[in-house]
């Protein structure tokens, strides 16, 4: 009996063990501790391209009006202490530019190229590998190491398969004909993501239509993906047409305000946009004098826009259209940095956008006003400017603007400000024990 | 010439505490021949005894020992001629006979001074106890002529001459004793029989024994009765070999004698080894003590020789003859050990329809283990048969919580007796017990790596194998032994451990049935084969001393691997005890080792609580591999589930966690089974209650925190509820097993057939749950349970490796990009190594054997490795001071690779498929980076170090400061030419020491005395478990030796 008490009771305990013991609270172990140390990257020069090649190469036919290249060229290079890289250079400065103007052949045009710093993950939203468009990224590598790109193609059907690596020498330039990844892709966008201190990236985007030129530009990179972000300067007026460029890397839907002089345009049908993740999507913008386009989308998009100005052919054909094009990336919203632009020959207007109402005012390196117009939240402005080339330009933070630069006989091109300032990058370090995962 | 008439002056001097006294006169009055004078030599105070009728008695007062009270009678009486005394002790009578054949031997062996009898037992005649006495060549150990306890037939009637002989009841010529003085008092009692009749022979005399003459003698001496110990034998046995030892300096050459001395220490820790590997502990102090006692007598011993030299006529080669050899010793020791084997078989031996029914249950047993190891190895196959193929190519298992496994034998050696946990800039460890605990599995051929990888590979056969030998103490059906086996081995928890690769779990699962078995056999609670008719062979079982040794053996490893299991465990060992009876102080020697191997954590715990959360968390912490799991309710553990079960493929029905907790659920069924049916009620209700205790363990394990974020790079972790979950499955198993036993022939009558349907059922049943849960488990596709995998054993660049090899060991810091910026890790040696052992670290990032302190980690470098990343400059210097030489972009880690090249401090070394090496260097100096260094205005000079210490050639002499690049704390010490050096303060937190000028040679090192006396204990209770172990002499033996 006893020994059938002492089974039961020791049954009866090891329940009560389980029962009990579920009330004991558990302790979670803490995360892994991560410090994230803001990192200011070593200054390194800007870089510029070079000049625009001609996608055919310079063909002399005897007869300038058939020709591809071009008796006509100037290449303008403002910036300090220009240092030659590969056909590009660099610059010690804080802004630099290259502006050329080609006034007859295939590439005929004025192709206007901001000089950059180099970053290691970059978006060019621009170019086109349709027939009779070339699309030639130039990679240049600036720092004293040597860097790894890896560019990933978008077109209108997705991210495109086929990648591109390439090896960039220490100070050294690369050309990548992106056709040469991707033909047929009419409307592109390029994510170069670089190692090290990174690279600098331009997009010649050089296009012909028969025979006629129909623009050549430098696609510089705009905003890293974001939600909120402003493509200045897309005003057109006569013949021009401006194309909103749009790519959501992991689809967004987007809601697009057309900022006029006066504040919000017009924009019929398309002012919201739901974008497929991978797929560049273009928009056609409304003709106004001066626009910006406003982009407010539920995740990060990248934009660039595309104004085309068609002009008449002088000895060809009638109805024969030639063009120029220019290309726009988008800048952030409001990122309360002000931003330089080195002015070229050539430009003659500062397309603006204020996201504040009030005085914008543009100072030369001295500090003096060079230009200023009153505006009010969300409207865009073109504002006249003549000033020497070489003049650094500073803008006011909170504004989105471009320098523009045309000629005739209706060629136009874009400078890009950038901001001077050393954007620090978060980096989040942590330890973590090492034990190699594969044989 | 034989003299017509001898006189015989009888002596019997008494102490007055042998009770024998009355019938040694009367044996003395009954003798055929009666001896002419009799004087009893009585103690003060000591109360006459009667005398027999018509024996005359002249009573004398004893004097302060037998020699002196026998010249005493002497003094007071003059010699006569041919005058022999008869030397007789209060516990020796002689046989009527005795007297007067020793008589007619002196008669006709003139030459004789010593004419001794046999002795026999006093309690049996027939039983001989001494029958004359060599000595070894040395002369350090007696050896007796006959065995103890022979029976006497006759077979010695032949002996005469021997070398000695003991001198009680002995005729001894009077004028021998005389020139002799007596016997030599530095015997102590113990020895000078064999003394005197040596420097008989010597001197010219001859040693006879009377084989026909029989005394009985009690041996109250020897066996302690005159002390009043109740051990008998045990008690003189410190005397008597300190004058075996005694006799041996007495008779060597002089210049041997050191030699001696020296081989007595040496004999005396042999001894108690021995004694400890025989578990007779107490001897261990009389063996250690007697070259002490040796050294005390040692003053004495130049007289000794000189009486030697001066008494001896004949040469030393006179006695060559009667001295034995090895061989003769070596024999004389084996027919000793044979005789009281033999005695204990013809004690227990079974009859032959026993010994028939034994043959058959062997060979039984001897397939049911093979089959289970077979099919225990099998499933180790199935489940992790590549890692055995990976072993076999040289490859290591390595895993996020195991770390690497390629650790050699000096990196555990300097872990465990340094006390310095060397990972990150180092950390003052709790215990050295882990890295001790493998040091011998990587001392083996093929190192660590194979056999902690054969460890987890095989940890299922391996604890099948335990459990099998275990569940014989509780069943003997082979069949639930086996299943119960497979049952254990195949416990949920424990794939999970092996697939985690936590070490501790799993050393501890396969050794915790070794624990159980060892108690059980400790208490004698094992069960005896089964023979028919419902016996068990041998009926009774006796708690065996070499199983508790066993027990707390594998309890020290058992905690060692699973702290948590110190606790539940005591308390068993403790519980266990109470019911032991008189095994009961056996039993609880059991926990001792544990608790002494765990002494650093309960003092710890103690301080911290003693009865607090904090504390809790000391006792639970995990000392190797940990990883963060998912705390589950408490029913889960005891199926053995962790948080997420994943079902079977093709049976999308069942959920995952009838799956996999099928072995749990039939082992529970099976323990409801026991209960219900009301056998073995003991074992079921232990078995039960230890269950119960494991489910509160792995529950209280698994809510504590055991890891902290001390900044060494170590994931935060909960404990592992596992060890808890192998004390429930333990108990379960045992208590359906114990109840199990002769259930086949349990019923009578038609019940029988019912009950033996229900128990094959039952068994394949069991059998089938098993099978399908190994092939569960190893179905191809099934998503591991755990990150542990084979990796080539060179993690590191081979550049990095060697670096941290050389004199200057330099760390490594390795750099690893993710998604949104850069892991790091700083290396001490070729990989994350965590099979040396945790330091442990309580919540607030303090060692624990530094309570509230916070010693510098590398949690420091995280800015530095924020400006490495972002190539920015001035980032080496700090890395410099923390002795890392290299650093290491891993394969994969573009990112930060091309950001190190573009920094021009460092240089790149080499770049391969293992990483990308670059080279740290000092600021301001060419000299290389090292762990630690001597700073000097004129210069640095580097240290050839270790983990844990190093020496600097000072060279020069200038002043300066050793910096020593691991964290500060107040065990480092530093000596210059032997002076001890003052710790100075060092801004980063490093241990620094100021150097005077004008020295050579400086040294530095982790001393920590707390921890050296913990670590010598330990070593000494696992050592001395480890030999008690060994089944020699076990308590079967004993009980026929004495």
């Amino acid at each position: 009996m006893i020994r059938r008490l002492v089974v039961l009771l020791a049954a009866g305990a090891a329940i009560v063990a389980v029962v009990v013991s579920g009330r004991i609270v558990a302790d979670e172990p803490a995360e892994r501790a991560t410090t994230v140390a803001e990192v200011i990257p070593a200054v390194q020069p800007l870089a510029c391209p070079g000049p625009v090649e001609i996608p055919v190469g310079d063909i002399d036919s005897g007869d300038p009006d058939l020709g591809s290249g071009s008796g006509e060229r100037t290449y303008d290079v403002e910036g300090e202490g220009a240092d030659p890289v590969g056909v590009g250079f660099l610059s010690e400065g804080d802004v630099a530019a290259s502006l050329e103007r080609i006034g007859t052949g295939d590439v005929a045009g004025i192709a206007a190229a901001a000089c950059v710093a180099p970053v290691r993950d970059q978006w060019l939203v621009g170019g086109s590998t349709a027939l009779g468009a070339s699309a030639r990224l130039v990679l240049t590598n600036p720092s004293d190491a040597s860097t790894e790109a890896t560019v990933t193609l978008y077109g209108g059907l997705g991210e495109i398969e086929e990648h591109a690596v390439v090896s960039i020498a220490p100070g050294a330039q690369q050309d990548l004909l992106l056709e040469g990844i991707a033909a047929e892709v009419p409307a592109l966008a390029v994510h170069v993501v670089a190692t090290g201190a990174g690279i600098v990236a331009h997009l010649q985007d050089s296009r012909l239509d028969g025979f006629q030129a129909a623009g050549t530009d430098w696609v510089t990179r705009g905003a890293q993906p974001g939600t909120s972000l402003v493509v200045p300067g897309v005003g057109v007026s006569g013949e021009a047409t401006a194309t909103l460029r749009l790519l959501a890397p992991e689809g967004a839907d987007v809601a697009l305000t057309l900022a006029g002089e006066d504040g919000a345009a017009e924009w019929g049908g398309v002012s919201a946009l739901e974008l497929e993740p991978g797929v560049v999507t273009e928009v056609e913008v409304p003709a106004v004098a001066s626009g910006a386009i406003e982009i407010e989308a539920d995740a990060p998009v990248v934009a660039g826009a595309l104004v085309t100005v068609p002009r008449e052919v002088v000895d060809g054909p009638d109805d024969a259209l030639a063009a120029d094009l220019a290309w726009t990336p988008a800048q952030p919203a409001d990122d309360g940095a002000a931003r330089s632009v080195m002015i070229a020959e050539h430009v003659t207007a500062l397309a603006v956008h204020a996201s504040a109402s009030g005085e914008v005012a543009f100072t030369d390196a001295t500090g003096a006003v060079v230009a200023s117009a009153s505006m009010t939240a969300g409207s865009s402005r073109l504002i006249e400017v003549d000033l020497p080339a070489g003049t650094v330009v500073t803008g006011p933070a909170g504004a989105a603007w471009i320098a523009i630069a045309t000629d005739e006989p209706g060629f136009i091109g874009t400078l890009v400000p950038r901001r001077t300032d050393v954007e620090s990058t978060q980096v989040a370090v942590s330890q973590r024990g090492y034990v190699r995962d594969e044989s | 010439m034989s003299p017509a008439r001898l006189l015989v002056r009888a002596i019997v001097v008494s102490d007055g505490r042998s009770t024998h006294l009355p019938e040694v006169l009367a044996a003395v009055a009954a003798q055929s021949l009666r001896p002419d004078i009799l004087h009893v030599v009585l103690g003060e105070g000591v109360e006459r005894p009667e005398v027999p009728e018509g024996l005359a008695v002249d009573w004398v007062d004893a004097g302060r020992t037998y020699s002196r009270s026998v010249s005493r009678v002497l003094a007071a009486h003059p010699a006569h001629p041919h005058e022999y005394l008869w030397l007789l002790h209060d516990d020796t009578a002689a046989l009527p006979e005795a007297l007067g054949q020793l008589v007619a031997t002196a008669k006709k062996r003139t030459a004789a001074a010593v004419v001794a009898p046999a002795h026999v037992r006093w309690d049996d005649a027939s039983r001989l106890v001494n029958l004359g006495v060599t000595t070894t060549r040395v002369g350090a150990r007696r050896v007796d002529l006959v065995e103890q306890d022979d029976i006497n037939q006759g077979q010695y009637d032949e002996r005469d001459d021997v070398l000695a002989a003991s001198l009680a009841a002995a005729l001894v010529r009077r004028d021998v004793w005389e020139a002799f003085g007596g016997l030599e008092q530095a015997y102590r009692g113990y020895g000078d029989s064999l003394h005197f009749c040596r420097r008989a022979w010597r001197a010219g005399h001859d040693v006879v024994i009377v084989p026909a003459a029989k005394v009985r003698h009690a041996q109250d001496g020897l066996m302690g009765v005159r002390s009043g110990s109740a051990r008998g034998e045990d008690s003189t046995y410190g005397l008597r070999r300190t004058g075996e030892w005694v006799h041996s300096l007495a008779w060597s050459p002089v210049l041997v004698m050191p030699l001696l001395v020296l081989w007595s220490f040496l004999s005396a820790a042999t001894r108690a080894v021995l004694r400890i590997a025989q578990n007779e502990s107490r001897m261990v102090g009389a063996d250690l003590a007697v070259p002490w006692r040796l050294l005390a007598r040692v003053p004495q011993v130049p007289a000794m020789r000189l009486r030697i030299r001066r008494g001896s006529t004949r040469s030393a080669a006179a006695v060559a003859p009667f001295l034995v050899g090895t061989r003769a010793v070596v024999s004389h020791i084996r027919s000793r050990e044979l005789h009281a084997y033999d005695r204990w078989r013809a004690q227990s031996a079974p009859s032959d329809m026993v010994r028939q029914e034994l043959e058959r249950a062997a060979v039984r047993r001897r397939a049911g283990l093979a089959i289970v190891t077979m099919l225990a190895v099998a499933a180790s196959v199935a489940l992790h048969g590549t890692w055995l193929t990976a072993l076999s190519s040289g490859r290591m298992l390595a895993g996020e919580a195991l770390g690497v496994t390629d650790t050699s034998v000096a990196a555990l050696w300097e872990r465990t007796w340094s006390g310095w946990s060397a990972d990150g800039f180092g950390l003052p460890a709790l215990d050295g017990a882990f890295s001790a605990l493998l040091l011998p599995l990587a001392a083996l051929p093929g190192g660590l790596r194979v056999w902690l990888g054969l460890l987890l590979a095989l940890g299922v056969a391996l604890a099948a194998v335990s459990a099998w030998f275990a569940l014989g103490a509780a069943t003997r059906s082979v069949w639930a032994r086996g299943l119960g086996a497979l049952a254990y081995a195949l416990w949920p928890l424990h794939l999970q451990a092996v697939a985690d690769g936590r070490v501790g779990a799993v050393i501890a699962h396969v050794m915790l049935p070794w624990f159980a078995m060892g108690v059980a056999r400790a208490a004698g609670w094992h069960r005896g084969e089964a023979i028919g008719g419902g016996e068990e062979f041998p009926s009774t079982r006796t708690p065996s001393p070499s199983a508790a040794m066993g027990a707390a053996f594998s309890l020290a490893v058992v905690v060692v691997a699973a702290p948590v299991l110190l606790v539940p465990l005591v308390v068993v060992v403790i519980v266990a005890g109470a019911f032991a009876g008189r095994a009961r102080w056996r039993v609880w020697s059991a926990a001792v080792p544990a608790l002494i191997v765990s002494g650093p954590a309960l003092v710890a715990a103690w301080s911290a609580g003693p009865f607090t959360r904090d504390a809790w968390a000391i006792l639970a912490r995990e000392n190797g591999p940990a990883l963060a799991s998912t705390a589950v309710e408490p029913w889960r553990l005891v199926l053995g589930l962790t948080a997420h079960s994943q079902g079977a493929p093709g049976l999308p029905g069942i959920p995952g966690t009838v799956v996999v907790g099928a072995v749990g659920l039939g082992v529970v069924l099976a323990a409801a089974i026991a209960v219900a049916s009301g056998r073995a009620p003991w074992a079921a209700a232990s078995g039960l209650a230890i269950a119960g205790l494991g489910v509160v363990t792995a529950v209280a394990g698994q809510a504590t925190v055991v890891v902290h974020d001390a900044g060494t790079g170590e994931a935060p972790a909960n404990g592992f509820a596992g060890p808890g979950s192998t004390l429930i499955a333990a108990g379960l198993i045992g208590a359906a097993a114990a109840a199990s036993s002769r259930l086949w022939i349990a019923v009578e009558g038609r019940g029988r057939a019912a009950v033996r349907t229900a128990a094959s059922v039952s068994v394949v049943a069991m059998a089938g749950v098993l099978v399908a849960s190994v092939v569960v488990e190893a179905w191809p596709g099934r998503a591991e349970r755990g990150d542990v995998h084979a990796v080539s054993t060179a993690v590191l660049p081979l550049v990095a490796a060697l670096e941290q090899d050389l004199g200057t060991r330099q760390r490594v810091l390795l750099l690893a990009d993710t998604e949104t910026g850069v892991d790091y890790s700083v290396l001490e040696s070729d990989g994350t190594t965590t099979v040396t052992g945790r330091a442990q670290t309580d919540a607030a990032g303090a060692p624990v054997a530094r309570p509230g302190t916070s010693p510098t980690t590398p949690a420091v470098l995280a800015d530095t490795v924020a400006v490495l990343a972002g190539a920015g400059a001035d980032a080496t210097p700090v890395l410099a001071d923390w002795g890392i030489g290299v650093i290491v972009a891993a394969p994969g880690s573009p990112m930060i690779a091309s950001s190190l090249s573009q920094i021009p401090e460092l240089s790149l070394i080499g770049a391969s498929d293992v990483g990308t090496s670059y080279r740290v260097s000092r600021p301001d100096a060419d000299e290389p980076v090292s762990r630690a260094w001597l700073e000097a205005p004129t210069g640095i000079v580097t240290a050839d170090s270790d983990s844990w210490s190093g020496a600097v050639d000072a060279g020069r002499g200038d002043a300066g400061t050793l910096v020593i690049a691991a964290a500060a704390d107040p065990s480092w010490t530093a000596t210059a030419d032997g002076a001890a050096l003052d710790a100075v303060e060092d801004e980063q937190g490093r241990a620094a020491f100021a150097v005077p000028a004008g020295v050579r040679e400086v040294t530095y090192g982790y001393e920590d005395t707390d921890y050296r006396w913990w670590w010598w204990a330990s070593v000494v209770a696992t050592a001395w478990a480890l030999v008690g172990m060994v089944p020699l002499h076990d308590r079967r033996f004993q009980a026929v030796r004495r």
